[in-house]
């Protein structure tokens, strides 16, 4: 043991070493970086020597981007990354504009802070090289239970659409950890000293205790040892699915979505690469005309706008914006080199939310967008979601029903509207309370999230009824999907104190009128909701537990 | 472990940055125990190659001279390397150059800067992935 820790600590050592030559070297960088900028500016107009200059200057840069972090420098990495792009784009610009030059000289002082800010600290050094994130890669969960339980939770957590790595038995019996990333991990605590390996995994991953024993004792070791939920036994799959969900479901959905709208293409880009060095997703427009098309087809969450562009101004593509109901509450923050107060009193007045000075200083870009796009999604999901399942509140989902109707009446496509209603449900709040109640409706809610498609569109309409819109979908392709649906939804039990339950529903669906040919507008929405309300109607009627198609 | 079964342990690393190259070397054979050819450029990648026997090639996408990808082409080239496997390391990722650089028949892309104490495990859950 001493002699592997010895070897280890040795291995440290040299690699310590090998940072600080790496750190000193970047040093040196920095500083030529800083000297080659400044020594071109008073050689303006530049020549072919010193485009070629710009260039030696670019590659500098990249390799600033590639080796900051690897010694760690992750701040230095992040600014010298849109540097180089900067650069390059300026060595291929014949007369490069003020703003092209005031952000270039912005951004290598950005670099030159970077580098004078000093290494990350121990936290965060290596904490985040790249930007890849564990759920973009579906890093596995790692499943520690002894072999009789695995199969059964592994096939549990499988079915929960998560990728599972299983614990050997080995890995059981020693306590022994896998390599590489996790998403999760999962302890069952049947297996021998299930808090010490908490204790040992903690850190590395979010951690999930299955408990027999969940007093207030237990838990309180649990939590010193580690772990962050946990699931009592006997298991509650929707509630092992809410943490599986919470710690390794949620990024992708976070991923915030940008469009910048800049008629200047290598502005615009550097932009973009500071937004997606910080996970976000980010769609550029340099032709203003373009953009309502661009924003209506990406959905974004915020619009980062420059205030002037030749034919449009940025106020007035932000009135334009403004137009749609649906952007009211979108987020638009204005780039503008404009000292004038009125001006922007004006701006803000009709649409913009705030301003960001040029040359834009990117860390506080990200920053500033981050918090805007964070605060508008979580007004949004308020407005539009239903609070105790997270779908589409009713008035929401009526108007995506709309909005996909007339998109197929476009394209000339199909779609199919589901109404879902739980048989018999007041019995189930009667007898087990409404709490019981409410895992139904949620169980209810997720395996339509899970079942569906992503493209799909799930509301909950009332109640206990729910609507689902099956996009580029049949009246009876949709039936095969939502019957086979109703099968599994029927044959899961729902466990409580008293014993377990099960659940039935009946459900209606409609078509869209083939070829456009139905009424316009809001009237054929309201003819397919009667529709699919008719054919639940009849499938309650003729039983319940069916699922029944509306006449086409 | 992997479904491929074979275990990996050579691999030829090209990158033109000093440092770096230093750095992740160690990294992948004290902490990976891996063995490793290091290489300076695609040229002198090209003469090691053959003699080596990567069972993986490690490339770094913009270098002066030959690049990345243009070595891997040329690397290719050769009988003995033609069926080994790439992971080309950048530090400029996008989404588009990641699909590109995927149709040149790499495995996967690793973002630059990397972590020099989780890179060993990066590659060989690639690796690992690699049948995927």
């Amino acid at each position: 043991m001493t002699e592997l820790m010895g070897a280890e600590a040795e291995m440290r050592d040299a690699l310590r070493r090998l940072r600080a030559d790496g750190v000193q070297r970047l040093g040196e960088r920095v500083r030529e970086l800083s000297a080659g900028w400044a020594a071109l500016q008073p050689r303006r107009p530049w020549d072919d020597a010193d485009r070629a200059r710009l260039g030696e200057l670019a590659a500098s840069a990249h390799r600033l981007a590639g080796a900051g972090g690897t010694f760690g420098f992750p701040a230095l990495s992040k600014a010298a990354a849109p540097l180089e792009l900067l650069l390059l784009g300026l060595r291929d610009t014949p007369a490069p504009g003020g703003d092209r030059l005031r952000q270039a000289g912005a951004q290598v002082a950005a670099v030159a802070a970077a580098w004078e800010a000093g290494p990350a600290g121990a936290e965060e050094d290596g904490a985040d090289p790249g930007q890849a994130s564990p759920a973009e890669h579906g890093e596995p969960i790692f499943l520690f239970a002894e072999a009789e339980e695995q199969a059964m939770l592994s096939a549990v957590i499988a079915n929960l659409g998560y990728s599972v790595r299983r614990a050997s038995e080995r890995e059981v019996l020693e306590g022994a950890l896998p390599e590489g990333p996790l998403s999760a991990a999962v302890i069952d605590d049947a297996v021998p000293d299930p808090l010490a390996v908490c204790a040992r995994l903690a850190g590395r991953c979010p951690l999930i205790l299955l408990a027999e024993d969940s007093s207030f004792e237990n838990r309180l070791a649990a939590a010193r040892a580690g772990v962050e939920a946990l699931v009592a036994k006997p298991l509650e799959v929707n509630e092992l699915a809410d943490w599986l969900d919470h710690f390794a479901g949620g990024r992708a959905e976070t991923r915030y979505t940008i469009v910048i709208v800049d008629d200047d293409r290598l502005l615009a880009a550097a932009y973009a690469m500071a937004l997606r060095q910080a996970g976000m997703q980010v769609t550029s427009v340099s032709d203003p005309a373009q953009a309502i098309e661009v924003i209506a087809a990406t959905a974004p969450d915020l619009i980062l706008m420059d205030l002037q562009m030749p034919g449009i101004d940025g106020i007035e593509l932000a009135r334009v914006i403004r137009q749609t109901r649906r952007h009211l509450s979108l987020p638009i923050l204005f780039l503008s080199a404009e000292q004038d107060t009125e001006r922007q009193i004006l701006a803000r007045r009709l649409g913009g939310d705030d301003f960001i000075p040029k040359p834009v200083d990117l860390d506080r870009l990200v920053t500033l967008v981050r918090l805007r796009a964070e605060r508008a999604r979580a007004l949004r999901a308020v407005m539009e979601s239903d609070s105790l399942t997270g779908l589409l509140n009713h008035a929401r989902f009526k108007e995506r029903l709309g909005l996909e109707l007339e998109r197929a009446r476009r394209h000339g496509t199909t779609l199919s509207l589901v109404i879902f209603d739980l048989d018999h449900f007041k019995s189930v709040n009667d007898t087990h309370g409404h709490l019981v109640g409410d895992r139904v409706i949620r169980g209810l809610a997720r395996s339509l999230q899970k079942r569906l498609r992503r493209t799909d569109v799930i509301g909950r309409y009332g109640g206990e009824e729910f609507a689902a819109l099956m996009i580029g979908t049949g009246p009876e392709e949709a039936r095969g999907i939502i019957d086979h649906l109703r099968e599994r939804f029927a044959a899961a039990s729902f466990e409580t104190e008293g014993g377990s339950f099960g659940v039935t529903f009946s459900a209606g669906i409609a078509g869209n009128a083939p070829g456009g040919a139905g009424p316009e507008g809001g009237a054929e929405a309201e003819a397919m909701i009667s529709a699919a309300d008719a054919a639940l109607y009849a499938a309650k009627r003729a039983g319940r537990n069916r699922v029944m198609v509306a006449p086409a | 472990m992997s479904p491929g079964g074979e275990a990996l342990s050579r691999i030829l690393y090209v990158e033109d940055d000093h440092d770096v190259r230093k750095v992740a070397t160690f990294a992948l054979k004290a902490v990976g125990g891996f063995v490793v050819e290091p290489c300076e450029s695609g040229q002198q990648a090209l003469e090691k190659a053959a003699g080596f026997a990567p069972q993986l090639l490690l490339l770094d996408v913009m270098m002066p001279g030959m690049d990345g990808p243009t070595t891997l082409e040329r690397l290719r080239a050769l009988p003995a390397i033609a069926g080994v496997p790439a992971i080309f390391m950048t530090a400029k990722v996008q989404p588009q150059e990641v699909s590109r650089y995927r149709a040149l028949g790499t495995l996967d892309v690793i973002s630059k800067p990397f972590d020099p104490m989780t890179l060993s495990a990066t590659v060989r859950a690639i690796w690992a992935g690699r049948d995927d």
